[in-house]
């Protein structure tokens, strides 16, 4: 190993005499200006393919959407044509209209969604964060068995669950109260919502868990330290030490969680297919279920997803200037103008 | 003291190991009886449901990896993909997948920390409130432009898509660039080692560690995802999607057996706990985004 590593530095060495003798200078340029013009290449050649496949894949997609939102497509001849403003019309008229029950159910399932996600998911998250952060009994045990869902596949942690509702608790229940269930938790209609928020809410937690959990082992443990010998309690160090702290990545997840208010499809694709009952769409299934659907829908899609962002964007931004708000240390970034709280 | 010793003493800890070790056999009693479940005869299914096999029943496995097969239109007519199929398909998507992700991201977050141009701040920025913007129902439109570049349903299509940079992944490895050692990389330089150089050879070891809990977590995700071959890749189905496909088969004896179902979920999930067993640390000690305060 001694012998290799000798070789390795030997080596690097020769290139470095190499590497000096044979880069010269351009005449009428400085070492500094060679440098920043070597730099320039480097960064334009680097990013050049990657923000090629950004302005493709995002700029052009959302231009389509936009250009779609606008047009129609014929059945017969397989093209689009101009429709004006019927698509965003029809969108509205969907949501107001007498026969708007599948629009209403998507939209009231969605905020359920995410209410369940901000007042249940992300407390518990940060909660286990901070027992799995203070290093209390199984807590490395906890944090690999609350991210093992995080590493099934959907398609078989539906199966599973499913199986288990409908089979094994019924038997259970049979077993244990002398009464048989007559129908499955997610059969019985009265109980199927509730029991697919269940499972949304109980495989959750692998990833945030690891995110806040890393988040809060950087902490300086001085600050801890002197905490407790000040008396701080527990609770008192999670309410006032460690959340302030972590604030940034927390103000940071809350944001970002809005966009699942339209993308949380509660797995329903997963459990039903495009079978779903209406009663339990979010506006993320209806989006996945129209789009599979076809191309005729994809117009009145577009049209959908711009009056929801249209809606939904002030929406985000007054909640990260609420979090602004509240952040103990607005973090001032290398590149923003964010000011610093004493 | 002894009264700041008491406060220490709450009853967070034990509250937080009940409900923790409720969770943890909520979470695993449901995989094991799924487990035990796959050796037993649908029969015996219907009258031991919770009992260990009488006789274990291996040849469900066989069944399934058997009847794991998707059928695909191919030109005019149609053609079967098996699950040695499904599996290459699967390893090109997951691995090619990952790399191109993983790459671009290091790319771009080297970049953008490295080089305080304007344009990188402005990058930065944009990923930040591009997280915050809702865009919703971009899929149909991402399709018909995929179709119009003849990058729909083919390798070369899927990779450009997944040679991205814009999400959570993007801000830790900025931020964690940001905190490399300047003098090694300086030192480097005045040594004539070339900008590349310096990236690949200089800071990118600093990094190994957190690029590989980024392949290995996003690896797994590609490994299981189903949703994205269905849209863009129908004609490359992978074992994610011959599993979905699988369980909502027509073929009468597998939808009407819960331990054959349930064995076609094991052939997926058993490698995964595998590869998660083995490096379950690196994967969940590596990952923290730059915001704690000191």
């Amino acid at each position: 190993m001694k012998l290799f590593n000798d070789l390795k530095w030997k080596l690097y060495d020769v290139n470095v005499a190499i590497h000096q003798k044979m880069h010269k200078q351009p005449k009428g340029l400085g070492k500094a200006s060679t440098r920043r013009r070597n730099n320039l290449i480097f960064y334009i050649s680097m990013m050049a393919l990657p923000i090629i496949q950004f302005v493709i894949m995002w700029g052009f997609t959302n231009v389509n959407t936009i250009i779609l939102a606008f047009k129609r497509f014929d059945v017969e001849t397989g093209e689009y044509y101009f429709y004006g403003f019927n698509n965003f019309l029809q969108v509205i008229k969907d949501f107001t209209g007498d026969h708007s029950a599948v629009a209403k159910y998507a939209v009231v399932n969605s905020v359920i969604v995410y209410a369940v996600n901000l007042l249940i998911v992300t407390p518990l998250g940060l909660l286990f964060s901070y027992y799995i952060y203070k290093k209390f009994k199984g807590g490395r045990v906890f944090r690999t068995i609350l991210y093992i869902p995080s590493i099934v596949s959907s398609v078989v942690m539906v199966t599973i669950f499913t199986y288990f509702v409908e089979n094994f608790i019924p038997q259970m229940m049979h077993q244990l109260t002398g009464r048989p269930l007559e129908l499955g938790l997610l059969s019985n209609p009265e109980t199927t919502f509730q029991t697919l928020l269940v499972y949304s809410v109980f495989f959750s937690f692998g990833s945030t868990t690891m995110i806040y959990s890393s988040s809060m082992s950087n902490i300086n443990q001085s600050l801890v330290e002197a905490a407790m010998l000040d008396g701080c309690g527990l609770m008192q160090e999670f309410l006032t030490i460690t959340i302030p702290l972590c604030f940034n990545i927390i103000k940071l997840n809350l944001a970002t969680s809005v966009t699942g208010f339209f993308t949380n499809t509660l797995s329903l694709h997963t459990f039903y297919g495009l079978a779903a009952d209406e009663s339990l769409y979010t506006i993320g299934y209806f989006i996945q279920k129209e789009t599979l659907s076809g191309a005729s829908n994809y117009p009145y899609l577009s049209a959908y997803g711009l009056l929801m962002g249209l809606v939904v964007t002030p929406l985000v931004f007054g909640l990260k200037a609420i979090l602004d708000k509240f952040d103990p240390y607005m973090e001032k970034t290398i590149y923003g103008k964010g000011r610093a709280k004493k | 003291m002894s009264r700041k010793v008491t406060n220490r003493r709450s009853w967070f800890p034990i509250v937080g190991f009940i409900v923790f070790l409720l969770f943890s056999v909520f979470l695993v009693i449901p995989m094991l009886w799924a487990m035990l479940t796959t050796f037993k005869t649908n029969v015996e299914f219907r009258t031991n449901m919770f009992g260990l096999p009488k006789h274990w029943e291996f040849s469900n496995y066989q069944t399934a990896i058997d009847n794991f097969k998707v059928q695909i239109q191919y030109g005019a007519g149609l053609r079967t993909v098996n699950l040695v199929g499904l599996l290459q398909n699967s390893f090109l998507y997951s691995i090619g997948g990952t790399f191109f992700f993983v790459a671009c991201h290091y790319i771009v977050a080297y970049c953008t920390a490295k080089f305080p141009y304007k344009f990188s701040g402005f990058v930065y920025g944009f990923i930040l409130t591009l997280m915050l913007v809702p865009i919703s129902a971009s899929q149909a439109a991402t399709i018909d432009l995929l179709q119009t570049f003849g990058l729909y349903d083919n390798w070369p299509g899927f990779f450009f898509q997944r040679f991205g940079f814009t999400g959570m992944y993007f801000l830790i490895l900025h931020e964690s660039i940001k905190t490399t050692s300047r003098e090694i990389s300086e030192a480097a330089e005045i040594d004539g080692a070339s900008n590349l150089r310096i990236m690949f050879s200089i800071v990118m070891p600093q990094m190994m560690g957190m690029l590989f809990t980024i392949f290995l977590i996003t690896f797994i995700a590609q490994w299981n995802d189903y949703m994205f071959p269905l849209m863009y890749m129908p004609t490359h189905p992978t074992l994610a999607y011959g599993l979905y496909l699988y369980n909502n088969s027509g073929n009468n004896a597998i939808a009407a057996s819960v331990p054959l179902r349930l064995s076609g979920c094991m052939i997926i999930f058993i490698p995964m706990l595998v590869i998660f067993m083995i490096f379950h640390d690196k994967m969940m000690g590596n990952l923290s985004y730059g915001g704690v305060k000191e």
